[in-house]
């Protein structure tokens, strides 16, 4: 009991968005060992709504997707909202040097281009964790 | 004349002497009388040369007074160079008559004619009688003609011109030597009379030539000009510019008409010359298909060109010498760029095209610019500096579009390109790195093998795709063979040769067998572009449905008919939205997700189809179908 309530503590709740299923399957599996509470969003509206309701400790963030809303203006929202503290790193096919600074300037904590290292994804989501319990 | 009346009685004899002597001093007294209201000078000297009688005359011509004169030497009066002539008539036996210079009291020379009578006595020169008439007006005009006869021969020889004067009364005229030589002949081959000018005119230029002569004859305006050809020796033409005065009586009666005549020929040529240049380059700057403006050396605009009014929809008269700094302002007020227009810098600029524009948003450039391209123009500006008396700055201004349009979609299509091959590569590259450092169960393994598999084979038809339609839109044409075809016997083979991995659906012929439709086509290509729309219909009608395939006619023009394939499914169909964006590169629908393609398949079969002279008709409804007919021109009407 004391175990469960020891290792749900620590879980790190990460929402996964992406309108492409193949990229949220492989993001899946890369975070499959354990340790993260995954969470997954389709679409910018979907993803407002995850984030709102689940709190995330990270979004994986994908930048162009169908609909209304994409990922620069979920950044926005969340890096302007001053209940939601989330690091978010967007996953981008867009690797023009102004797509960068776009992303820079939507507040994004890390912007990571596609195709990217499964490992290095684990290595900076795990920094950030670290940092997030020092803090706490 | 009471003498006259007073004779007295007593000495007759006297009397009549007296009365002789009255007669005589009577006469002496008119004579007197008329010689000092005379106008010419009448005098006397004595042997000497000292005036002894004067008559007032002199005093009115040279303003000396009789005691000034009375006693005084002639000598004193006269010019220096003119004594010896003055001296040797004064020697004269005879009476002597002459012109000579003399005096007046303020110094100023006066022409007598003189005329001396020396009196001699017993051999002796007693006295010498002489008049004098002023003649200074006479002289003086004399020498005036003479003096501007002198500077016209000189004006004339020194610029080499011809002379010529037409006595009107008698109708002779002069040429002078030099104004035949001119024409190539000597002073004896031309008569000198006024039909040799008239027939050595030129037949085009004797109507204005006589005219304007005639103009100048009757009116009041007494100068002549004309510039006419003259045939000279050789046969050939003369320019010749011929200019003369008419001088007229008191009744204003033409009396003669003199001037000058020119050889201009070489003058003209040159004008020739630089009117054609002239010509040359009006035509250059017209039709250039480049704006062009230029500036004088004060800054203010010198030309446009019509070009340049049709890119900007400026008129000439509100540009034409305005200044530099207003011709920015202008260029301003149509620029739509945050940057704003500079006259000095090389640069591409955005226009708003002057076509009126519905939505007064759309005005606002960078917006109208992206989302309607067609509205507006981008020109590419060359400023040119010039040292020059006339034009110190030209100004291209380049229409560059096209050129824009293709650069953005370029650039577009790359990134594009590149985000498309970006998400594939992801799975591949991400989950290959996944099994190198992570242990799966076997089920696992095999499932992230196989999804690295689709996403690689998703990769090589993108690249296969996008080679092909880069080959094609190359259009050399040496990779397709067009030769004549049923199109019947081509569909029915696509339709064979067509499967579709996991779906055992049979596509419905439901075309008239017995009908042969001939097609000009390639037939690798056409059945590539039609397989592509089989194999649509097939991947977006998921949940199954009729699959149907036809051939249709329809009037195209007079001259020909269009015969089409029809490919019909029952599937998830499209928007008019999602229509309008079918063949745009990588564009996917958005209820696809599920569905593999490449976003490439349409823009294959347009080119493909635009290659052949062909059209293509969609007509689609969300969640009931879509139907593509790929229309070709129909060949069988020669044939049946």
């Amino acid at each position: 009991m004391e175990n469960n309530e020891q290792t749900e503590r620590t879980l790190t709740k990460l929402l996964i968005v992406d309108d492409n299923p193949r990229i949220r399957n492989l993001l899946r599996y890369t975070f499959s060992d354990g340790n993260y509470e995954l969470f997954e969003a389709e679409d910018g509206k979907q993803a407002l709504t995850a984030i709102l309701k689940v709190k995330p400790n990270i979004v994986l963030l994908d930048v162009m997707m169908p609909g209304e809303i994409d990922g620069f203006e979920v950044c926005d929202f969340i890096k302007s909202s001053t209940l939601i503290n989330c690091r978010v790193i967007l996953l981008t096919a867009k690797g023009q040097k102004d797509d960068f600074q776009k992303g820079l300037d939507s507040g994004a904590d890390i912007y990571i281009t596609k195709p990217f290292s499964p490992s290095s994804l684990i290595e900076i989501v795990e920094n950030i964790v670290a940092k997030q319990h020092q803090q706490n | 004349m009471k003498k006259k009346h007073s004779p007295t009685h007593e000495a007759l004899g006297t009397q009549a002497n007296y009365r002789l002597l009255e007669a005589l001093s009577e006469s002496e007294s008119r004579y007197q009388q008329l010689i000092s209201q005379l106008n010419e000078i009448v005098f006397t000297i004595d042997a000497d040369g000292l005036f002894t009688f004067i008559n007032p005359a002199w005093q009115l011509h040279t303003g000396f007074t009789p005691d000034e004169t009375l006693g005084q030497l002639i000598y004193h009066f006269i010019h220096p160079e003119d004594l010896p002539l003055c001296n040797q008539c004064l020697q004269n036996e005879s009476s002597s008559l002459f012109e000579a210079r003399f005096f007046d009291k303020q110094g100023h020379i006066l022409w007598f004619e003189a005329c001396l009578k020396p009196i001699f006595q017993q051999n002796q020169l007693k006295e010498v009688f002489g008049t004098f008439i002023d003649v200074t007006r006479r002289v003086k005009a004399t020498e005036d003609l003479r003096a501007s006869k002198e500077r016209f021969m000189l004006a004339a020889t020194a610029t080499n011109d011809g002379i010529w004067d037409w006595n009107l009364q008698t109708d002779e005229v002069y040429f002078s030597p030099r104004w035949k030589e001119m024409l190539g002949y000597s002073d004896a081959e031309l008569e000198n009379s006024y039909s040799t000018w008239y027939n050595l005119i030129h037949p085009d230029d004797v109507k204005e030539t006589i005219s304007s002569l005639m103009v100048c004859l009757e009116g009041d305006n007494s100068l002549y000009e004309s510039v006419h050809r003259l045939r000279n020796k050789s046969g050939s033409w003369s320019w010749i510019l011929d200019r003369g005065i008419v001088l007229r009586d008191a009744n204003g009666q033409g009396l003669r008409m003199a001037g000058s005549h020119a050889d201009i020929t070489p003058l003209k040529r040159i004008e020739e010359k630089l009117l054609q240049r002239e010509r040359e380059l009006n035509s250059i700057f017209s039709t250039s298909p480049d704006g062009i403006v230029t500036l004088t050396p004060e800054g203010r605009v010198s030309s446009v060109n019509p070009t340049f009014l049709e890119m900007t929809g400026f008129s000439r008269d509100e540009l034409m010498l305005i200044a530099e700094h207003d011709f920015t302002e202008k260029m301003r007020s149509i620029s739509t760029d945050d940057m704003p227009y500079e006259i000095d810098r090389e640069q591409a600029f955005t226009l708003c095209q002057i076509v009126p524009v519905k939505n007064a948003d759309t005005a606002k450039g960078e917006i109208y610019c992206q989302e309607n391209s067609n509205n507006v123009r981008v020109l590419k500006l060359t400023p040119c500096q010039l040292n020059n008396e006339t034009i110190s700055k030209v100004i291209y201004f380049r229409d560059v579009t096209i050129e824009t349009e293709i650069d953005r979609m370029k650039s577009e299509f790359l990134s594009t390109a590149a985000h498309e091959l970006r998400t594939p590569m992801s799975s591949v590259f991400g989950f290959t790195e996944l099994l190198l450092i992570r242990e799966f169960d076997k089920e696992t393994t095999q499932e992230i093998l196989q999804n690295i598999h689709l996403q690689s084979a998703s990769l090589v038809r993108m690249i296969n795709d996008l080679l092909d339609l880069a080959r094609i839109e190359a259009r050399t044409g040496k990779e397709f063979h067009f030769s004549e075809q049923t199109l019947e016997t081509i569909v029915k083979q696509t339709c064979n040769e067509f499967m579709m991995q996991g779906d055992s659906r049979i596509i419905k012929s439901i075309y008239p067998k017995a009908k042969k439709h001939l097609v000009h086509i390639d037939v690798d290509q056409f059945k590539r572009a039609l397989t592509n729309i089989i194999s649509n219909a097939f991947k977006y009608s998921p949940e199954g449905g009729e699959i149907s395939i036809d051939i249709q006619q329809r009037q195209q023009t007079d001259d020909y008919d269009e015969v089409g394939v029809l490919v019909k499914d029952q599937g998830i169909g499209m928007t008019e939205e999602q229509v309008s964006h079918i063949f745009e590169r990588f564009w996917r629908g958005s209820n696809t997700q599920h569905i593999t393609g490449t976003g490439l398949g349409m823009s294959l079969v347009k080119e493909i189809m635009s290659f052949h002279h062909g059209q293509i008709e969609i007509n689609s409804q969300l969640d009931e179908g879509t139907e593509v007919r790929l229309w070709l021109k129909d060949h069988s009407h020669r044939g049946e």
